[in-house]
């Protein structure tokens, strides 16, 4: 008697629809597109997911025409300087689309799981793996161009458009996290909006460069704070070389998405 | 088209198998009914043949290739209908239908025929939240056929359905049927699986017990007599104490062998007030629950 626990090499096979594998690609991409449009589409049709991209413009510009009188204020009465660290408020800004894309799609993920529209997917050509990269991919690419326009919308702490772009793309690493998250741990919205609740301690994950050794060391595993450390730059406060910053901030995020994906799939099949 | 053979498979840290060593095919054109009561594997084989679940042994294939190679391309010869109906909610009954069959290669079907042949153009352009449990059965089904699939797996589709709309739904399985597609179909309804399928299997605690076609199995399973029955008369109704006043009052068994020359019956057959002669077939019903030991729910 065979057992069949490993999947055999899908060349030359032929199939019930009778396909060839050279359309196949093609069709794939196409099939990913056309997830995408679904997925804005339903964006579109949630009050709530529709207001969601523009959050982290809303707190930049708010940040932006509040904090140097605010500053200022600050500075005359007790002598400390906050605009001392708009790099890092800055950091924790261009984060931010990563978690509130995240959040969007988590929260699409806890529907279809709900729904059992996962499930079907898993018995389409595109499968569950493809319905699940186009959706993170899709708001992962959204989270790193708002990264990328936060910054300039909060207009202060800027140093270099590359360690911007190095925190972005973090931060983009971020909306795969919070929706692989989410999925994997809520069983519905509720649940979904206290696991937010508790993830959000992550945003003040950057402020642990403030901190010294060891306490500083707790936050190594999480990729918001290597995104601190290549925002602050080296020899302007950072120790660590921006490029070691954004290798580590990458291999966190990756280590975290696989652990992730693995729990996501045990809790959907 | 499909063909399994010593199918067996265990889920983690379960006591035992929840299938087997099973064996069967489907043919194309052929519509095959799937029966027996919850938990006795007919589930898991589907899963398994939708390339759901891995891990099994034995063999399951659908057009020739081993169900735990499926991939897109083996997908893509599929149709499936689940029990529970999943849709966007947010989206149209005609969005969904389109978004999902636009992942299959080849030609479509235009799916409004098939809204309104089932009964919910109507609800086409709305939102699949506000279908009722009934819609989203007969949505289920435009979504498994649109494609126009080879192989169609279909889990309780007349499920919810009154009547007319469930006549509807196994006409169109018939008609998929007739034009080739190999029906795979998972119900509890034996009257839509009598009136569907060509043959049908009754799987228990994980083994098929019986595999045939439903005239054959009610034969195999009834009796070989006919009884006659005829308007019951003053002594029938006195006999059954006037509770069985118009039914049917139906005569002595006789049986098939010898009928012919069985005067009993032949007189029976001149006394007056004739409506009919039954066999004594079984029921697909009643097989159900000698073959299981459960009422059908």
């Amino acid at each position: 008697m065979r057992s069949h626990d490993r999947r055999p090499a899908a060349a030359d096979r032929p199939s019930p629809s009778g396909t060839r594998p050279s359309a196949t690609g093609a069709r794939l991409a196409a099939a990913e597109a056309r997830l995408v449009a679904a997925d804005l589409r339903l964006v579109g049709r949630d009050p709530l997911l529709c207001v969601m991209p523009f959050v982290p413009f809303l707190a930049a510009v708010a940040l932006r025409l509040i904090l140097p009188p605010l500053a200022a204020f600050i500075a005359k009465a007790t002598g400390f300087e906050p605009l001392g660290y708009a790099a890092l408020i800055r950091a924790v800004l261009i984060l931010f689309p990563g978690t509130f894309f995240g959040m969007m799609s988590g929260f699409l993920l806890l529907d279809d799981r709900d729904d059992g529209v996962s499930a079907y997917w898993s018995v389409s050509p595109v499968g569950r793996s493809g319905y699940l990269a186009a959706r993170l991919a899709l708001f992962s690419a959204a989270a790193l161009i708002a990264g990328l326009a936060v910054g300039p919308a909060f207009g202060l702490g800027g140093r270099a458009f590359a360690l911007d772009a190095g925190v972005a793309v973090v931060g983009a690493m971020q909306a795969p996290f919070f929706a692989l998250f989410l999925a994997a741990f809520a069983s519905d919205k509720v649940e979904g909006l206290a696991t937010l609740k508790a993830l959000s301690a992550l945003d003040l994950a950057p402020l642990a460069v403030l901190l010294p050794m060891p306490a500083r060391a707790l936050a190594w595993p999480f990729p918001q704070y290597w995104a601190a450390e290549l925002a602050l730059g080296q020899g302007t406060g950072s120790a660590v070389h921006p490029l070691a910053a954004l290798g580590l901030g990458l291999a966190a995020s990756a280590a975290w998405l696989a652990f992730l994906y693995a729990r996501y799939r045990r809790r959907v099949d | 088209m499909i063909r399994v053979s010593g199918l067996s498979f265990a889920y983690p840290r379960a006591k035992g198998e929840a299938v087997r060593g099973i064996d069967f095919a489907v043919a194309p054109g052929e519509v095959f009914g799937f029966l027996g009561p919850s938990g006795a594997g007919k589930s898991t084989t589907q899963k398994i043949l939708l390339g759901s679940l891995r891990g099994y042994s034995g063999s399951a294939t659908v057009g020739g290739v081993e169900a735990s190679g499926a991939d897109s391309r083996y997908r893509a010869g599929i149709g499936a209908a689940f029990e529970f109906p999943c849709f966007y909610q947010k989206l149209t009954g005609l969005e969904n239908v389109r978004l999902f069959a636009s992942f299959y290669p080849g030609p479509k079907e235009d799916p409004r025929p098939l809204f309104e042949r089932l009964g919910i153009a109507d609800a086409m352009d709305r939102r699949v939240a506000e279908y009722s449990k009934g819609m989203r059965m007969r949505l289920n089904l435009i979504r498994a056929v649109i494609h126009r699939p080879r192989v169609l797996f279909l889990d309780e589709p007349t499920s919810g359905l009154d009547p007319a709309n469930a006549r509807v739904v196994r006409d169109i399985v018939r008609e998929r049927a007739s034009e080739g597609a190999a029906v795979f179909l998972t119900t509890h309804d034996m009257a839509a699986a009598d009136a569907t399928c060509d043959r049908v299997a009754f799987i228990v605690d994980g083994r098929i017990a019986a595999c045939d076609a439903p005239a054959a199995l009610k034969r195999r399973y009834g009796k070989r007599a006919v009884v006659v029955d005829r308007e019951p008369g003053p002594e029938a109704g006195a006999a059954a104490g006037g509770s069985a006043a118009g039914a049917a009052a139906a005569s002595p068994e006789f049986p098939l062998d010898g009928l012919a020359d069985d005067a009993a019956f032949l007189a029976e057959l001149r006394k007056p007030g004739l409506l009919g002669v039954r066999t004594l077939d079984s029921s697909l019903d009643g097989i159900f629950l000698s073959l299981t030991g459960k009422e059908l729910a």
